[in-house]
């Protein structure tokens, strides 16, 4: 790892360059699986995929296994997913069990990883140690409705890990919100590749030039320890308003009422996410409701109360969420190292990305929206694959977004490219991904640019 | 590497080389370090950009490269990746007025210089003009083809390729326009593909019909870092200047009517080394001649008739000495992958080149050029065509493509100890194992005891 990586700010205002080694590095990948993956709080699931007891989830990364399962009403155990006896993966993907049996030789373990068999035991004459019987525990904790795990046993705790964005993101109680759909595919490029798109928005205007009529697209960025943050910014002063930084901004146009209504109704319909049906409602009542002239922050003003009063009437209740307090969150969180999410007061945009085995150059990659429902009326969902070409499935931001993987990857794999220049102010999110990362992998990270080294 | 194997006489003895640079991994990793950046590469015809913002992309292993005219009078090559993170630029081929990268839309001239940096305000000054240009590549013509290399201390285009470029010049094949490209993926190194093309010892096992028109005994030689090879009959009384050539009388007690029936056969099972003017003059041969004419007033007659056919339709013939066109043969190996068999009028080229690392895999590409008529040259694609497509192919390519994977797994047992080249046939394939192994430092043929 370069001297330089440790010097810079931790706010990383310097331009800086990083080299391609993260992305298309063999050794780097395998290194990534002693380094990275064993030691860092991944969420395996969403609590709500495990509300009974024995309802359990199979988690893979690289080549480690992890099962995830709810052992009593206010308990959920991990362990390793493999059985004692000769290295059979126990269980396969998710489901609802009393006991955990190996479909091998028939060795069964109760939910909190103890051998309750172990097919002619007498056979072993008294020498097995129970030690070397049980399923290998796995660190486990919740935070914000997901399932996280760890493994190593010296981990520092979820909490503290998580902060502060766990501080920042408290309010909007995430742990409230259900899926309301989840996808997913492989990419052609490294995880990383993946993770990047969509930690910045720097990306608007090259990759979704369509939505540019609607909004400006400047962003800000800032660090955040291990992780980061952005939110979005108007070019034009004059048309700031407390809630530009956010999904919830007036955009661009003589008429907030309108460009409200219309960026709404576009941004539902072509991401499918990052917004609701409530707020899509509220806002195309906008020009009814309100004279025309009516100020950007007025109008933005009257359509987030309409929403929230219509939410109300249907049994969602708002979080309390200050808007100075949603303005510093922005629109996007990073958290170290594979979860990005895109939040509002009633809804997120999660994406992950992990490698799909030990080459560089594939990745899986999924998307799920949660969002608040009325009690008793969360859709129950399943995880769709759908290739990244599939605009029904995706809709055709993701798919503009997904259009770069194989192409960056590709890129990056040339020598004819040196390292990359971050922008300083939009995408310090990337910047300090790699720098983390190479806290943690011991090679790679930042350099100044200019500097040679 | 033995100096043996530097000695060009050593081909004379029997030589042999190992399966290495076929079969391994690292060796086909490090053909992406010590061969690929260091040769000059044909990337496309020029006729493929021939306005300015025409643009090509040529892909070789991890590098991607952008091919565009720039000017009038100039073509550029530079590496196609945008200078912030690293996407691949453009895709395929089309025609810009500038470069504009689709994910963070920087943009740049079609000199290569950045014209456009989102928001570069946000740099304050720091971003390095230098470290925001396309990284230029060097860039020649000759033949008709862009060149492409990607060390800045290469030797120029034109030395590398001597003596092929002499020899072929005659030829005029910077004339000679597309009439079909087509490609597919092949199960074997590009190697194997290559070889396949570069002699032609492989005709009496792989396209036996062939052999009642004509025999296939063949010389070959080795030239420098090239090589070249020609047709030859075993009967010294069939022997002529165009016995070299693809232009041959063939077997038979009557040549006007061997000609026409291997020109037709050529015509309709191979659709290339020859044109519909050679046929069309081949046929009329019977009707034109005396039975009894001796083959080499036949053939002199024939190429009379086809040169003032083409010549009425506005395709005058190179001016190419009967003894020229015999020395230059059949079919020419330009290190490393290109294969040109050529006529006064068309050439058969081929290519080969790895598909990813894996040595197993290659993409193929076989393309016929001819000279047609100011304003008549046909509008082509490159169509893929499975490797086992008739229609597409014709018999006899599909014949030589299912030797490709079946060498391939025949290289790999271990009961395949390496080679046996053919010491006067086969000097192409030691020609090219040879200079590969210049290149690679590894894996040289040697004398065969």
């Amino acid at each position: 790892m370069s001297e330089a990586n440790e010097v810079l700010s931790d706010a990383l205002s310097e331009p800086v360059t990083y080299g391609v080694e993260p992305f298309v590095s063999e050794a780097y990948a395998r290194a990534e699986g002693e380094r990275l993956w064993p030691k860092v709080w991944q969420h395996a699931c969403r609590v709500e995929e495990i509300p009974k007891v024995g309802d359990f989830v199979t988690y893979d990364i690289l080549d480690d296994t992890i099962l995830i399962v709810r052992s009593a009403p206010d308990q959920i155990s991990a362990f390793y997913n493999v059985c004692a006896h000769r290295g059979r993966r126990l269980m396969d993907g998710c489901g609802h069990v009393t006991h955990l049996h190996c479909r091998y030789h028939a060795w069964q373990y109760d939910l909190t990883g103890e051998n309750i068999r172990v097919l002619d035991r007498e056979d072993w004459g008294g020498a097995l140690e129970p030690g070397r019987l049980r399923l290998r525990p796995v660190r486990v904790d919740t935070w914000g409705g997901w399932i996280w795990i760890n493994m190593d046993p010296d981990c520092q705790p979820l909490r503290t890990y998580l902060e502060p964005i766990a501080g920042m993101l408290e309010p909007f109680e995430l742990e409230k919100m259900r899926f309301r759909w989840r996808q997913w595919c492989y990419f052609d490029c490294n995880w990383k590749v993946a993770m990047e798109a969509f930690i910045e928005a720097y990306h608007v205007e090259g990759t979704h030039p369509q939505l540019l009529k609607y909004a400006d697209f400047y962003t800000w960025s800032a660090t955040d320890g291990l992780h980061s943050h952005k939110g979005f910014e108007e070019r034009n002063q004059k048309l700031r308003t407390i809630e530009s930084k956010t999904y919830f901004r007036p955009g661009k146009g003589d008429d907030p009422r309108v460009s409200i209504a219309t960026m709404q109704e576009e941004i539902y319909r072509t991401v499918n996410a990052t917004t609701t049906q409530t707020l899509v409602d509220a806002a195309a009542r906008l020009p009814s409701e309100l004279p025309q002239g009516t100020p950007a922050a007025q109008v933005t003003a009257h359509w987030l109360e309409s929403a929230r009063r219509d939410d109300a009437a249907r049994g969602v209740i708002w979080p309390k969420i200050s808007a100075e307090h949603l303005a510093k969150c922005g629109n996007s969180c990073h958290i170290f190292p594979n979860l990005s999410i895109g939040l509002g007061m009633t809804f997120a945009l999660c994406y992950r990305a992990r490698p799909h085995g030990h080459d560089p150059n594939k990745c899986i990659f999924e998307a799920s929206v949660i969002e608040r429902f009325p009690q008793g009326q969360e859709p129950r969902t399943e995880w769709v694959r759908a290739e990244p070409e599939n605009v029904e499935a995706w809709r055709s931001v993701l798919v503009q977004d997904f259009a770069n993987m194989s192409e960056v990857q590709r890129g990056m794999r040339s020598r004819g490219f040196p390292g990359a220049l971050p922008n300083p102010k939009q995408e310090r999110t990337v910047s300090n991904f790699q720098r983390n990362l190479a806290r943690y992998t011991g090679s790679g990270g930042l350099r100044p640019l200019g500097s040679k080294r | 590497m033995n100096e043996a194997a530097e000695s060009g006489e050593e081909t004379l003895k029997p030589m042999t080389f190992g399966v290495e640079p076929y079969v391994s991994a690292a060796y086909a990793r490090a053909e992406g370090e010590k061969l690929w950046p260091k040769v000059w590469q044909h990337a496309c015809r020029v006729e493929e950009v021939p306005n300015v913002g025409d643009f090509v992309t040529y892909d070789i292993l991890d590098d991607t490269i952008l091919i565009v005219r720039s000017a009038p009078d100039r073509i550029s090559a530079f590496y196609n990746v945008c200078a912030h993170r690293g996407r691949r630029l453009m895709d395929g081929c089309g025609h810009a007025t500038r470069f504009h990268c689709r994910y963070h839309a920087w943009q740049y001239d079609l000199q290569g210089e950045n014209v456009r940096v989102l928001d570069k305000e946000d740099w304050g000054g720091a971003l390095p003009p230098e470290r925001l240009r396309l990284r230029p590549v060097q860039v020649d013509t000759w033949g008709g083809w862009v060149w492409i290399n990607m060390d800045p201390g290469c030797e120029p285009l034109r030395k590398y390729l001597e003596p092929a470029a002499s020899m072929l010049d005659p030829f005029e094949l910077e004339k000679m326009r597309y009439r079909w490209r087509q490609w597919g993926y092949f199960d074997c190194n590009w190697k194997v593909a290559m070889e396949a093309f570069i002699e032609s010892y492989h005709v009496e096992g792989t396209h036996p019909q062939l052999l009642k028109y004509a025999e296939f005994y063949t010389w070959s030689r080795s030239d420098g870092l090239h090589s070249h090879h020609g047709f030859q009959e075993r009967d010294p009384g069939l022997q002529s200047s165009e016995s070299n050539t693809i232009i041959r009388a063939g077997r038979g007690t009557d040549a006007r009517i061997s000609i026409a029936e291997l020109q037709e056969e050529v015509y309709r099972t191979v659709n290339a080394s020859t044109t519909r003017t050679f046929v069309n003059a081949a046929a009329r041969l019977t009707a034109e001649l005396p039975e009894g004419t001796p083959p080499d007033k036949v053939m002199a007659h024939y190429m009379e008739s086809a040169k003032r056919d083409d010549a009425a339709r506005g395709v005058i013939w190179p001016d190419i000495t009967p003894e020229h066109y015999a020395k230059s043969g059949i079919a020419w190996n330009v290190f490393p992958n290109l294969s040109i068999a050529h006529g006064y009028t068309f050439a058969l080229c081929y290519r080969a080149r790895p598909h990813g690392h894996d040595p197993d895999k290659c993409i193929f590409e076989a393309a016929v050029l001819e000279r047609f008529p100011p304003g008549e040259e046909p509008k082509t694609e490159p169509v893929f065509a499975a490797p086992t497509d008739v229609a597409k192919w014709r018999s006899v390519l599909v014949q030589d493509f299912a030797n490709m994977s079946e060498v391939q797994r025949g290289m790999k047992s271990r009961g395949f100890p390496g080679t046996l080249p053919n010491p006067k046939q086969e000097r192409p394939v030691i020609n090219f194992q040879r200079n590969l192994a210049r290149y690679m430092g590894t894996g040289a043929p040697q004398p065969h005891v």
